[in-house]
This record gives structure tokens, C-alpha cells and sequence, in this order.
């Protein structure tokens, strides 16, 4: 499931990024490894603010559709 | 021997308190050479030879950024004798990420977990010891917004670099990427310095070719490595970037596990930071939010009963005029016995005493003949009317006169306590030296230098406003939310949410606006808003906004929303243009952003960070404008073979204003007065206000004075003039200042030159708008410049409006 899909306060657990670009690196390098979970605290127009460890970050709609979660 | 220790750490970790902290304020500041990214070093204070050097706030020390190179350039290459890694305590995790690439280097390193105040407050508990252990770096506790600590720390590192590092770099990576990591430290052997051996193995294996350009590497063993990696990436199906980063993670999660025992039951309340999130980032009350704050911004600024203008009013009528203001509390109806004015209040008795005021005034103006007096308003020097509408005046023979100086006038100090103005003390001193009333030295130094510069000071409040509500929005961390607020928004005409935080910075001043840009990943996009970002009316340009208001436009608040809503409008408007041009065409970069905690600034915090601000304007009156206007009254005085001009327009001011009036004459004030204020205002936006006043000659207020010279110059469409000189001033490049920093933000001279070149056209384009169609509004005169107008405006708006060209469409 694509992290786009997700609710205000949902959590799951990264499965993987799509693409291999800069953006992924980015991402990775902010805590978005496969097996992190993320928690999603705000939705505005696709773009999202998710809680990563203890972290809070805002990523766009096209970068939250690249992600997918795993199933619970 | 002297001892480099670098400082390195995420951003909105501390590191620039711990800084601070560590040298009390003393550092300077650069840039790193050849790149627009800051460079800081100071000396450590209380220690001889021990600097400070701070590396940008970085997540990594991956090749991607501008900071990450300068700063693995600088640790790799000039060996710093220790690290100081901050790691914020309330966000291990991400920060030891950073702590494990650094500890890889092989320098002796203190890791420095900040914040430790709130990792108690929320029960969490660090063992330093463990941790210290697990990373073979020396692990201590700060709390640098305290200074708490931070000695300590500076203190281990120096002892740190002095004993040296002995021990292994710790190992994070496991199963075949150690395996393969391991083999490539065997092959670079003796190629590399001994104790990085392993950052560099692990850069190989990354196939990190910005970090491994220097070593020189056989391109067979190259090759030879590809293999074990290729090898690697098949094995656990993902490149080999992506898995050390996962790996990592895994190695930070188990130091974790073993050295930190986070207190899960504080953890399930919901964190404050989060809660306002809620609402300010919300998708329907965000924006509603934010248009609150600016509003409340607009209020306390530049409304009409808001603290700025009531300060702006007193410092310009009271504390600088030449006449004077009492102490607010001292201030009571007269109580001298006998008096005319016994029991009236002060304002009462100035009405009184007006028109025996004007009578003499009248008189001694003229030849000793009988004259004509009037009363003015101040403002617009028009003269009073009386119920009929006729304008009043009386005649002044000479036994009136002697009448009029009969009355009582009213004495300030019988009133209150009455503190002269500046101009008022300035005229005093001048009787003093004997210079003596309507001699040249005096109008020189009251009318011309003073003038002018007071113009400028009286400001002050408004523009402290502006910067302390700025101050407060990026202390507290709102700033970041704002770029995710726009994003949406700004992504609809190419842009991203983070070209929006340089702009709301050019509120208080373009020059730290266009450096805020840097933030922007895409160079393409870091250009067209350092282009932009001038165009929203910073501190310098609301000076001239309320100027001209008061004269032209009576209340002022609208109109400072008003020239607000233009630069939006030409902001998005000119994104929009530029975006459909293939320099600058291409979807921005995707929005990946890290929303640091809100935390509520210390009240000194947002003082100093104000003051910083207010005080540069301030200075800048004195180290700018007053030279200013002393070479402008000097241009103003004198002729071109030195000597003193009788006319005005013989003078060299008025010749050089001459030579640029043809580009201000469509647009209305093509005099010599029009275009060296506009040229004066490029030193200082604030000038033209200043310069305006003196070039405006003539007795009565600064502005009665330029009332009257638009009104020379635009006759019955005067109120155009005004506007399109307004709007030229405004929306033009910026002070030289921000100018220089445009083009070292763009990177090369023609981009700077472009970037001036867009400004200048759309400045003079709005002006000759607001000056061709208002004209045509008012009194229906039209000519040549109507149609070129008419033109130019067709075709930005075909720029702004055609449809993308194809080769620039998005491909979704």
C-alpha cells in the first residue's frame, strides 16, 4: 500500500521506496529505511507530515506516493 | 600548539547556541571558498590557541549537498584535531546517523547530546558511558541553551585531541557488506591516511566518486571492488548506497537498544509541537492561520492606532521635529497664575495662539508693508477654510502686527515637562555658534543633513516591528510550517513551498532574503526566487509606503496591504513567466522537509535577534544615509566650477537628475528632482524619502513641500505621479546591497545582470501603468507612452498566460 493512501493517524512500517533518485537518498538519510515505522500526523492536499522516530517530517504528495508501507 | 576542533551536528540540533556559547559571541564570518554556503570560526573563549570551526548543519556526509561536500571536504582534507558532534538528545536516532559516518573519520571525537533539560523532563535515560563505548568517542551530556555543560565538552575534546584516538573505529556493518568493506580496506592499504581507512572503504563501496577523486585509485582495483559490490547489491537486492544507510540504522537501533531506555508512558501523551501542528498545518484552517499572523503583523506595524505608528508619530512630530513633546505623564493643563491660557490644555492654547502666530510670521516675512495671512494644515499645506469655503485670510498692517506681538504666547514648560526635538536642539546650537537663520550653513545642516536623516530615523519603530515579528516566527519554528503551507499552492506555478520562506524573510530585509534561498535544492528554482524575493516591500521600502501615504494617500495601513498584495502578485505572476521559459521551465524539486520542534523563544533570544536587525538599519542611517545627504546637499549647493548656485537648477544634482530624467519621463516625474530621488534610493530604498524632502525646497513641513512639487509636476493628475513614483521605487532592484547579494546568490554575473534587468522592467513597467492609465482616468490625457504602455502590457500578459510551450510539459 502507498503511504498516499494512508490516514491521519495511521502507522506502518516502510517496505520500500520506488525510484532511485536523490529524493530517495534524502529520505533514507532522514530515517526512511525499510522496517521504520512511520505515523502519519497531517494530511493537506496529498502533501503529509509523518513522525519518524522522534523526528517530524513533511514530504509532497508525488514524493508520499513513491513509498510503500508494509501490510499489517 | 594550536588545536582545531570542528563542530558538526544536524541542523536545529544547538550547534549555533553551543557556538555561541563556546565563543561568547566572538567569531567571524565567511564564506567557504568558492561557494555561497557560511563559514564560522571563532576562538574558544578562556583558551589560547584552541578554534572553534563550524561546519554547516548537515544530516550526513553524503556528496549531495553543497554543505555536506564543504564539510567532509574540510574534515577529510584539513584534519581538525578533534570533532564535536551535537546530537540532539530529544532525536537520537537521526542524529546518531550523522555520529557514525563521523566516527568512522578516525578523529578524536566528543559527541555532545544537547537538550539533556528536556531528555529528563521526558523521563528518557542516556548512558553515556555505554554509548562512549559502543563508538569509541568520548560521550557527554549539554544543555547549550543553558550553557550547561558545554566547557565540559570543549574541555574533553581538547584533551581528547591532545592524548589522541587510540582503539577501533566502531564496526556498524555486517555479513557480506562487512565482508566486502573489509576486503576494500585491504586494498587500499598504504593509499589512504591509516585512521580514515574505513570511511574511505565504505566510500568506495558506496561508489562515492566525489570522495575517492583525490586518492588516485588504480582503475583495475576499481574494477576489482565493483564486483564484490555488485555482488552485495544482488545479494540483498537493493544498491549499495541504500543498504550501508539501512545498515546504519540497524547499527544506531541497537545502540539504541543498549543505551537508551526512553520512557514510554510520557511518550503516549501527545507532544504539544504535534497539537499545534494540528491546527496550524491543518489543510483548511493552515492558511486562515497564517493570514491571521500577517494581519496581526499589519496591525502592530502600520495601523493607524498600532504601537508603530504611535511611535513613528512621536519620534517624527516629537523626538526628532523642531519643536518638542512632553513626558507623557507630566503633561497638565497650564497653572500659572494670571495666564491667558490658566486651565487650558496645551493643544488649546496653540489653537488660540495660531492665528497671532501666523500674523507675525506673515509680517516679518515680508518688507514691513501691510501682508497676507493665512493658516495651513500641516500636512498638505493647504490653506484653511472658513465655514463658507472660503480659504481665510486676514491683512497685517503694522499696528496689527504689534498687536499680535502683544499676545501671550504659550510657553511649553507651563504645560509639563517639555523635551525639545532634535531639529529644535540642532537650531538652538546653531544660535549658539552663531550661524545665524537663512544662512546656507544652517539650512545645509537642519534642512539638509538633518533632515534627511531624521526622515529616515523616525521609521525605526515600524521597521523594529517588522523584524521582531519575524524574529518571533523563526525562533519558534513556524517558518518551516510556512513552507509546507504554500507548497500545494506554489507548486501550481512550478515553485515549491520552500521559495516561500526567502520571500516572507524580505519582509523585514531583502539581503538576508535572497541567502535564505539557498535552501533550495534546484539551482534553477534558487535563482528565479532570488529574483523574486526582492519584490515583496521589505523594511527600507515601507519607509516610502508611509511617506507617501501620509502625503498623498491620508490613511496608510490599506496601502502598505495594498503594495504587499502587488509583490505577491508579481511574484507569482513572474514565477509563472518564467517557468513557461526554458532557462527556467522544469517541475520543482519534490518537497522533503524536516519540521523542527516548536519551541517558544526566550525573550533575549528574539531581543538580540531583533536588535542584530534594528540596529543595522539604524547604523546604516548613519553610515550611509547621513554621507548621503551630505553629498546630496552638497550637489544640491554648488555648481559644476564649485561655486554656490542661486537657482537651484543650476546645481549638479540637478544636472546629474537630469541626465536619467528621460527614463522617468513616461512615467510622469521625468524632472531631475524625480530621478535623483529614484537614484538616490538605490543606495538606500529609504533615501528617496529623505532626498525627496530636500529637493522639495521650500518652508513648511517635509511634507507640505513634496505635496506641492507633485503637484508641479502632474498638475490635476498628481495623485498619479505619486503612485507611479511610489510603485517605481518600490518594485525596481533592490538597495545596491541587496543587489551585490543577488549577484553572488546567482553565481555569475550574467545571471545577476538578468535578474536586475527583470526587476527594472517590471518597476518601470507598473510605474508607467499607474502614471499613462491614471492619468487617462483622471483628467483623460493620453499620448505615445499610453500605447507603448498599452503594448508592453499586452505582451507580459501573453508571457504570463500562453499555454506551456510543449518541449517544457510535464510528463505525468
Amino acid at each position: 500500500m502507498s503511504l498516499a493512501m494512508m490516514k491521519i493517524g495511521d502507522e506502518a512500517r516502510i517496505a520500500a521506496i520506488e525510484g532511485n533518485d536523490e529524493t530517495r537518498k534524502r529520505l533514507e538519510t532522514l530515517g526512511f529505511v525499510p522496517g521504520t515505522p512511520l505515523r502519519v500526523l497531517q494530511i493537506a492536499a496529498g502533501n503529509m507530515i509523518l513522525a519518524v522516530h522522534e523526528s517530524r517530517v513533511a514530504i509532497g504528495k508525488e514524493v508520499a506516493m513513491r513509498i510503500r508501507m508494509a501490510a499489517e | 600548539m594550536s588545536i582545531k576542533i570542528a563542530l558538526a551536528g544536524n541542523p536545529n540540533s544547538g550547534k549555533t547556541t553551543l557556538f555561541n556559547d563556546l565563543t561568547g559571541g566572538n567569531q567571524y564570518v565567511g564564506n567557504w571558498p568558492g561557494v555561497t554556503v557560511e563559514k564560522k570560526d571563532g576562538p574558544l573563549k578562556g583558551h589560547k590557541d584552541v578554534t572553534i570551526q563550524d561546519l554547516p548543519g548537515i544530516y550526513s556526509l553524503s556528496p549531495y549537498s553543497l554543505e555536506e561536500r564543504v564539510s567532509r571536504k574540510f574534515l577529510v582534507e584539513e584534519k581538525p584535531d578533534a570533532i564535536l558532534d551535537i546530537v540532539d538528545g530529544t532525536n537520537i536516532e537521526r542524529n546518531l546517523f550523522l555520529t557514525t559516518q563521523l566516527a568512522e573519520l578516525g578523529v578524536p571525537m566528543v559527541v555532545a547530546v544537547n537538550m539533556m533539560d528536556l531528555v529528563d523532563k521526558a523521563g528518557d535515560k542516556i548512558d553515556f558511558a555505554k554509548l562512549g563505548k559502543a563508538l569509541n568517542c568520548k560521550v557527554t551530556g549539554i544543555s547549550a541553551k543553558g550553557g550547561e555543560g558545554c566547557d565540559e565538552a570543549a574541555r574533553l575534546a581538547i584533551d581528547y585531541a591532545k592524548s589522541g584516538r587510540k582503539g577501533e573505529v566502531p564496526h556498524v556493518f555486517t555479513g557480506e557488506v562487512e565482508h566486502a568493506i573489509a576486503h576494500i580496506e585491504e586494498s587500499i592499504q598504504g593509499k589512504v591516511p591509516k585512521e580514515s581507512i574505513r570511511w574511505f572503504a565504505i566510500k568506495i563501496f558506496e561508489r562515492d566518486k566525489d570522495a575517492i577523486a583525490g586518492l588516485g585509485l588504480d582503475p583495475a582495483l576499481l574494477e576489482h571492488v565493483e564486483e564484490h559490490i555488485k555482488d552485495c547489491e544482488q545479494e540483498l537486492e537493493d544498491d549499495a548506497e541504500s543498504i550501508i544507510t539501512a545498515q546504519r540504522y540497524a547499527f544506531v537501533q541497537r545502540l539504541m537498544d543498549r543505551c537508551v531506555k526512553k520512557n514510554e508512558a510520557l511518550r503516549k501523551k501527545v507532544r504539544m509541537s504535534d497539537q499545534i501542528d494540528r491546527v496550524v498545518t491543518h489543510r483548511i484552517f493552515a492558511f486562515p492561520v497564517f493570514v491571521l499572523a500577517l494581519l496581526a503583523m499589519y496591525w502592530l506595524a502600520v495601523s493607524e492606532n498600532g504601537p508603530g505608528t504611535v511611535l513613528t508619530d512621536w519620534a517624527n512630530d516629537g523626538l526628532l521635529s523642531d519643536e518638542g513633546w512632553f513626558l507623557p505623564w507630566s503633561q497638565h493643563e497650564s497653572a500659572k497664575e494670571g495666564s491667558a491660557y490658566f486651565g487650558m490644555s496645551w493643544d488649546d492654547a496653540s489653537d488660540a495662539y495660531a492665528k497671532p502666530a501666523a500674523s507675525i510670521e506673515a509680517f516679518e516675512a515680508g518688507d514691513g508693508g501691510t501682508v497676507e495671512a493665512w493658516l495651513e494644515d500641516e500636512d498638505t499645506g493647504e490653506i484653511l477654510e472658513d465655514e463658507q469655503g472660503n480659504p481665510e485670510k486676514w491683512t497685517v498692517d503694522a499696528a496689527a502686527y504689534e498687536a499680535a506681538k502683544a499676545v501671550e504666547e504659550p510657553e511649553p514648560h507651563d504645560f509639563g515637562v517639555w523635551v525639545p526635538g532634535a531639529k529644535a536642539v540642532l537650531g538652538a546650537l546653531m544660535d549658539r555658534w552663531g550661524v545665524e537663520e537663512g544662512s546656507m550653513a544652517r539650512a545645509l545642516v537642519i534642512e539638509g543633513i538633518a533632515g534627511g536623516v531624521f526622515t529616515v530615523l523616525g521609521f525605526v519603530p515600524v521597521i523594529a516591528i517588522v523584524f521582531l515579528f519575524l524574529a518571533f516566527l523563526e525562533d519558534c519554528g513556524y517558518m518551516a510550517r510556512v513552507a509546507f503551507i504554500m507548497d500545494r499552492l506554489f507548486r501550481s506555478f512550478g515553485l515549491s513551498g520552500k521559495s516561500f520562506i526567502p520571500i516572507l524573510v524580505g519582509k523585514g530585509c531583502g539581503v538576508p532574503a535572497v541567502m535564505a534561498a539557498r535552501t533550495i535544492e534546484n539551482q534553477r528554482d534558487q535563482r528565479m526566487t532570488v529574483i523574486l524575493a526582492t519584490f515583496i516591500p521589505c523594511g527600507a521600502k515601507t519607509v516610502i509606503i508611509a511617506m507617501f501615504s501620509a502625503v498623498f494617500f491620508r490613511e496608510w495601513w490599506w496601502v502598505a496591504a495594498l503594495m504587499d498584495l502587488f509583490g505577491i502578485a508579481i511574484i507569482v505572476l513572474g514565477g509563472v513567466a518564467l517557468k513557461k521559459t526554458k532557462a527556467f521551465g522544469g517541475e520543482a524539486a519534490p518537497f522533503v522537509m524536516e519540521l523542527p520542534a516548536y519551541h517558544m523563544p526566550t525573550v533575549s533570544g528574539i531581543l538580540i535577534h531583533t536588535w542584530t536587525r534594528v540596529k543595522a538599519y539604524a547604523i546604516k542611517a548613519g553610515v550611509v544615509i547621513f554621507p548621503c545627504c551630505v553629498a546630496l546637499t552638497l550637489m544640491m549647493t554648488f555648481g559644476w566650477k564649485f561655486q554656490v548656485v542661486e537657482d537651484i537648477a543650476d546645481s549638479i544634482l540637478a544636472s546629474v537628475g537630469g541626465w536619467l530624467a528621460w527614463i522617468t519621463a513616461p512615467l510622469g516625474f521625468g524632472t531631475w528632482q524625480g530621478a535623483a530621488a529614484s537614484l538616490s534610493a538605490e543606495i538606500a530604498k529609504e533615501q528617496a524619502t529623505a532626498t525627496l524632502a530636500m529637493v522639495a525646497g521650500g518652508d513648511g513641513s517635509a511634507a507640505a513641500n513634496i505635496f506641492a512639487m507633485f503637484k508641479e509636476w502632474g498638475g490635476a493628475d498628481y495623485k498619479a505621479v505619486a503612485f507611479s513614483f511610489m510603485l517605481f521605487n518600490l518594485f525596481i532592484p533592490p538597495c545596491i546591497v541587496a543587489v551585490v547579494n543577488t549577484f553572488k546568490e546567482m553565481g555569475t554575473r550574467a545571471w545577476g545582470w538578468f535578474a536586475v534587468g527583470f526587476q527594472f522592467f517590471v518597476g518601470w513597467l507598473l510605474a508607467l501603468n499607474a502614471y499613462q492609465f491614471g492619468r487617462l482616468a483622471g483628467s483623460g490625457t493620453w499620448g505615445f507612452w499610453t500605447v507603448v504602455a498599452a503594448l508592453l502590457d499586452a505582451w507580459t500578459l501573453w508571457m504570463v498566460f500562453r499555454p506551456m510551450p510543449k518541449a517544457l510539459r510535464r510528463t505525468v
